[in-house]
């Protein structure tokens, strides 16, 4: 009865970590699809209507959900309250804050560390070109990641509870 | 100290403008922060450097040099980690920050085809606080009204003598109504954002509560614009001298508009050549000059004119009217 008990528990978690595995393949192209979107917000906002970066963050943090909108919130805290430090410097700090929550992976984040440095600084031409170039990055990213998604997403879940089954089946 | 300037200064240069004696703090007219020169403070009667430790000293080598750190901070907290939002301020070499203060700018200027386009690596900021001085029209009122309204009227001086502020507060007092006047619609095209002081379009300077600014408006553009939208009783607009502007001042005066408006000038001669403006003094079109000098500080009146350019005492005004 323990034994079989014990089979049941080892092929529920193999299985929890094939679905989580797989979960995550699922979200990455999902968040940089937000990000893209969060990020042609940004531009409206810099280009059309000129308004200051930290209510333009101020302003899509509260329109995005978690964890993009996290990211614009923490970049809007740090923009008005670190002492006039360099808007990458804030920009960073926001990525690297957010990083851990995402589902997103190392490309993405240079991509948007690369962003920052631009940021703000420069007229609004040059933001224009900077945040043109930054969307199409993320969008390569994308594809690639949709790419990796079709091709492991489903992998991973039956892979958990193979895994699951081969173990329990050893033990026997 | 207005709390708009000091969110203006990185947290080093804010402590020491902060231990500033008091009596200094309150009379400061302008801080002047130049890259690896040393911090200064101008008060109407000194001026004096700022030492590390909030000082005001004499020698140069005492006082605190910004770094270019500090002037990267400074950068980013005057334009809010936005530069792509004041290209245009950029152009014209200042900011103006809420409470009407006016920080100048200087640096590398970036030039395409001739043209101002851009200024980078900002090393020199002058922060001047904006300190709202009203009623100052008050006991000149007298001499330039027309029964209860203004007419109109030619402000003339050379620079720093207070023309803007005159202007300034002829507007809130027609717009108000006060000292003899009747209340009235007052449009201000304030080209430079001197006038009204607007931060995001909202004037931050006092200038009554029928008036309405177009803010960073080209002045003859501006003038008809505000006639054909605004239906102004008095048009108040700063520094005129351009040709297009004499053009508008024509339309704006013939469409039954009154208008308030200032040239840089040291006499009435010199006004009398520049073509724009002798062409309009030619045509009676003002019918009161005024004359502004620095000499019992800023803001004295130097003398009054009619409209043919006849010196008028105070006793003659009274009878002119």
């Amino acid at each position: 009865m323990i034994k079989l008990l014990g089979a049941a528990l080892i092929l529920l978690s193999t299985s929890i970590i094939g679905f989580r595995t797989a979960k995550s393949f699922a979200d990455r192209p999902r968040q940089i699809r937000r990000l893209r979107t969060s990020l042609s917000l940004l531009e409206t906002e810099i280009i059309y209507g000129s308004r200051r970066l930290d209510q333009v963050c101020e302003h899509i943090a509260r329109r995005e959900k978690k964890p993009i909108g996290i990211l614009y919130q923490r970049c809007t805290e740090y923009l008005k309250g670190l002492d006039g430090v360099s808007t990458y410097e804030c920009w960073k700090k926001a990525v690297d804050e957010v990083w851990p929550e995402t589902a997103m992976k190392a490309p993405e984040r240079e991509v948007l560390i690369d962003f920052g440095k631009t940021l703000g600084i420069s007229n609004r031409e040059d933001q224009l070109a900077n945040l043109a170039r930054v969307k199409s990055n993320l969008q390569v990213e994308e594809n690639q990641a949709r790419e990796e998604q079709t091709r492991y997403e489903k992998m991973c879940k039956s892979l958990g509870i193979l895994a699951g089954a081969l173990i329990v089946i050893l033990i026997y | 100290m207005p709390r708009p300037i000091l969110g203006t200064l990185p947290q080093s240069l804010r402590r020491m403008i902060e231990s500033l004696p008091e009596p200094m703090k309150h009379s400061l007219e302008e801080i002047r922060v130049r890259q690896g020169r040393p911090l200064e403070v101008i008060t109407r009667s000194q001026s004096r450097f700022v030492s590390a430790r909030g000082q005001p000293v004499q020698k140069e080598n005492e006082g605190y040099h910004p770094t270019k750190d500090d002037c990267a901070k400074m950068l980013n907290l005057v334009s809010n980690h936005s530069l792509y939002a004041l290209e245009e301020e950029l152009r014209r070499g200042y900011v103006t920050i809420e409470g009407g203060h006016r920080i100048g700018l200087t640096g590398r200027v970036v030039v395409e085809g001739g043209e101002v386009k851009h200024l980078r690596e900002v090393t020199g900021f002058n922060l001047r606080i904006a300190r709202p001085i009203t009623g100052v029209a008050l006991p000149l009122l007298p001499r330039i009204r027309r029964r209860n309204r203004l007419d109109q009227l030619l402000v003339v001086s050379p620079p720093q003598c207070g023309k803007t502020t005159l202007i300034r507060d002829l507007a809130r007092l027609a717009s108000l109504g006060e000292g003899g006047l009747i209340p009235q619609k007052v449009g201000i095209v304030d080209e430079r954002s001197e006038i009204a002081g607007c931060v995001d379009g909202v004037p931050q300077l006092g200038v009554g509560p029928r008036t309405d600014v177009l803010d960073g408006c080209p002045k003859a553009e501006g003038m008809m614009m505000m006639i054909r939208s605004m239906s102004p009783d008095l048009l108040v607009v700063d520094e005129i001298g351009r040709k297009e502007d004499t053009e508008a001042i024509f339309e704006a005066v013939h469409a039954g508009v009154h208008l308030i408006t200032t040239a840089h000038g040291r006499s009435m001669d010199e006004i009398c050549r520049r073509p724009a403006l002798s062409r309009l003094i030619r045509e009676r079109v003002f019918s009161r000059y005024v004359l502004l000098s620095r000499k019992q500080g800023p803001g004295t009146v130097e003398a009054v004119f009619d409209g043919s350019l006849k010196r008028l005492t105070r006793r003659e005004v009274a009878e002119t009217l």
